[in-house]
């Protein structure tokens, strides 16, 4: 699992860490049962505070997200398949919020920005 | 919650640590010493050879011995910042209890270099058959403790010890000279002076005292009146360390 | 995260002559925190950080760590403390590495022998070299060894990645998450690069001339603090109770960009309500944040 910190990012950094492994659950990278890294790992690859680690994993895994075997560490629930249209619809949400923002930035509206979206993936899927 | 404090180190560990390190220190100067020595040795056996060592052991002069004692905490002191932020008093020791042990592990090393000293010097005269006036070498420790005392409270009690050092004999130096110049000798009031504020009476009392001891008891107590003495102006000294209190 | 005060300074104040060092500081880390106490070079950063190891006292106030008295108990608050200094320079150069190590261990009866071997082989520390031999990195991290080997309660860290080159920066820091991950520790760390660091903080501190301008936790900061880019009719001028870090204002158009300080929405509605036409508000990062109360104008 490959979690990238944005700095610029207005959101707490343990919501990031939480958004990241929401990610790549809806993704695939991330599977039911897999391992996580451990707190001690994460904190260390991402340079961030262990405790924020832990905040991530604590919130997610009282979402059911994620889990803890005593002695052998943290892993992805089992009943994670069924969750990911919920997952999926948060991530989407994001992205589209950050879209939505980019487009105002440019003076752009909604309307706009979604015909150009559904004309971009018809050309994609006709090259493809 | 309660909290398990990390405990300070024990005083005697500490102590026995600073013997070690200015020991470690000291090892250069004490290499350019023994080679000195060496050298010196090689000197006087040639002449005792030659039958020529009697110029070699007629002094009794412990002066230079006395300058080295009261300049040596300098040499203890060269690579520790005494005042300000120094990594020494990053260490969680007391300051002042610091600064003493720092001192005494210095005394250790002079009094072990003067012991050799003396050792050797009394092997020497032994060699070359000459009746040395073997100076009782108590005397030359127990001197050479409190000068090493009281120049360790310069070192620790003034921040340019050796501008305030100089500064004095060029004072004195300058004094003596209008003095014998212009005879603009002082020597009459400092005297009045003296004998308002008692001064002759102390030294009546201990040369009175003195007298009426055998010699070992009279080394005693002159040495024990000195020690104390340069003690006393060296804890003074230290004052300036205390934790507790602004610089 | 704990109510308990793993630091605190009240009212602490210092002058140097006629230099004002720190002026009525009162500090605040909680226990656990990794502390970001920023500000420009001699804004007194390394000068708290001396305070509360008594290696300085102050002219007025008092220190704490843990409860104790940083002037009365001086020896006990220093056995809880890590301390990197600023300097790189070690007043034993002529000691090796490994003898210093040995000095250092003996004054710390916590310290972790096994962990110490395992620090100076991750740092690459040459024990057998002397201490005055070692380049600007490798002695700052020995130095970084020194402080973390006795797994100490408070870590003080003044300008930790002075020194280290770029790659090596990254793998001390995430050393020291990793420490932070084994060993419940307290770190204050006081910088002006706030970006190498800020990842690793949750707690910032700005000083601005010897005074505490914000202490909040780095989420609240980062709320506090916004890029407002407005549109606004000629001859516009800021209201006088908005409080303004930075301004960007060409002569020509109308479009400006202001740093604010405030809760966002209130900001926004005082700058529509004063006339201007707020087109988008954008967060910062950790750093520029900061930098907001260091260049605050106007402030007193």
């Amino acid at each position: 699992m490959l979690v990238n910190l944005d700095p610029n990012d207005g959101r707490s950094l343990y919501l990031q860490i939480m958004d990241e492994v929401r990610r790549a659950i809806v993704v695939g990278t991330l599977q039911a049962e897999d391992p996580l890294p451990s707190v001690r790992e994460l904190a260390g690859e991402l340079v961030v505070n262990p405790r924020t680690v832990s905040q991530a994993y604590q919130e997610l895994e009282r979402e059911g997200v994620i889990y803890v075997r005593r002695g052998q560490g943290t892993f992805v629930s089992p009943a994670v398949k069924r969750g990911a249209g919920e997952r999926r619809r948060k991530l989407t949400r994001e992205v589209a919020k950050r879209a939505l923002l980019d487009a105002r930035r440019n003076g752009l509206d909604a309307e706009e920005l979604v015909t150009m979206i559904r004309k971009l993936a018809a050309e994609e899927g006709e090259t493809e | 919650m309660e909290r398990a404090l990390h405990p300070a180190p024990r005083g005697r560990a500490v102590l026995l640590e600073q013997v070690r390190i200015v020991g470690l220190g000291l090892r250069r100067e004490a290499v350019v010493a023994a080679i000195i020595h060496a050298v010196v040795t090689i000197v006087i056996v040639v002449d005792i050879v030659r039958r020529q060592a009697g110029t070699w052991f007629d002094s009794n002069d412990w002066t230079t011995l006395g300058i080295a004692a009261s300049l040596f905490p300098f040499v203890v002191w060269r690579r520790d910042a005494r005042f300000g932020p120094a990594f020494l008093w990053t260490l969680p020791v007391d300051r002042r209890r610091l600064a003493l042990a720092k001192v005494f592990a210095g005394w250790v090393w002079l009094i072990a270099a003067l012991a050799v000293l003396i050792l050797w010097q009394n092997a020497l005269a032994l060699l070359s058959g000459v009746a040395y006036p073997r100076t009782v070498p108590l005397m030359a420790l127990s001197g050479a403790t409190a000068l090493y005392l009281l120049g360790s409270a310069l070192v620790l009690g003034l921040r340019h010890p050796v501008r305030w050092l100089l500064g004095t004999i060029g004072v004195l130096f300058l004094l003596r000279i209008l003095n014998e110049a212009f005879g603009l000798g002082p020597d009459g009031r400092t005297e009045a002076f003296l004998k308002s504020i008692g001064f002759f009476l102390v030294i009546d009392a201990v040369e009175t005292t003195a007298q009426t001891l055998g010699p070992l008891a009279r080394w005693a107590y002159v040495t024990f009146l000195w020690i104390g003495a340069a003690l006393a102006v060296l804890l003074a000294a230290l004052s300036r360390h205390r934790e507790r209190r602004r610089d | 995260m704990s109510d308990e005060l793993a630091a605190a300074t009240y009212g602490l104040s210092m002058h140097y002559g006629r230099e004002t060092a720190l002026d009525g500081v009162d500090l605040r880390v909680p226990e656990g925190a990794v502390y970001l106490l920023l500000g420009a070079n001699g804004a007194g950063k390394s000068t708290t950080m001396k305070v509360l190891l008594n290696l300085e006292r102050p002219d007025a106030g008092s220190a704490e760590v843990f409860g104790l008295d940083t002037a009365s108990q001086g020896p006990e608050v220093r056995a809880q403390v890590g301390y990197l200094p600023e300097s790189h320079a070690h007043d034993y150069a002529w000691m090796t590495c490994r003898r210093l190590l040995q000095h250092v261990a003996l004054h710390y009866p916590a310290w972790d022998h096994a962990y110490a071997a395992h620090l100076v082989d991750v740092f690459g520390v040459r024990v057998e070299r002397k201490v005055g031999t070692l380049s600007k990195g490798e002695s700052r991290r020995l130095q970084f060894v020194l402080a973390l080997a006795h797994r100490p309660p408070l870590l003080l860290l003044d300008e930790p990645t002075d020194g280290l080159d770029p790659m090596v920066r990254n793998r001390t820091l995430a050393q020291l998450a990793e420490h932070l991950a084994d060993t419940p520790t307290t770190v204050i760390v006081a910088t002006h690069h706030v970006h190498e660091v800020e990842s690793l903080a949750d707690h910032v501190g700005v000083l601005r001339d010897g005074r505490l301008v914000a202490q909040m936790t780095r989420d609240e900061l980062r709320a506090t603090v916004r890029r407002y880019r407005v549109e606004v009719p000629d001859g516009w001028q800021m209201p006088p109770d908005v409080r303004v870090a930075s301004a960007r204002r060409p002569r020509a158009g109308r479009e400006a960009q202001w740093t604010l300080i405030g809760e966002p929405d209130a900001v926004t509605a005082r700058l529509t309500a004063a006339g201007a036409s707020v087109s988008e508000v954008t967060p910062l990062a950790l750093e520029e944040a900061a930098l907001a109360f260091m260049s605050e104008e106007g402030a007193a």
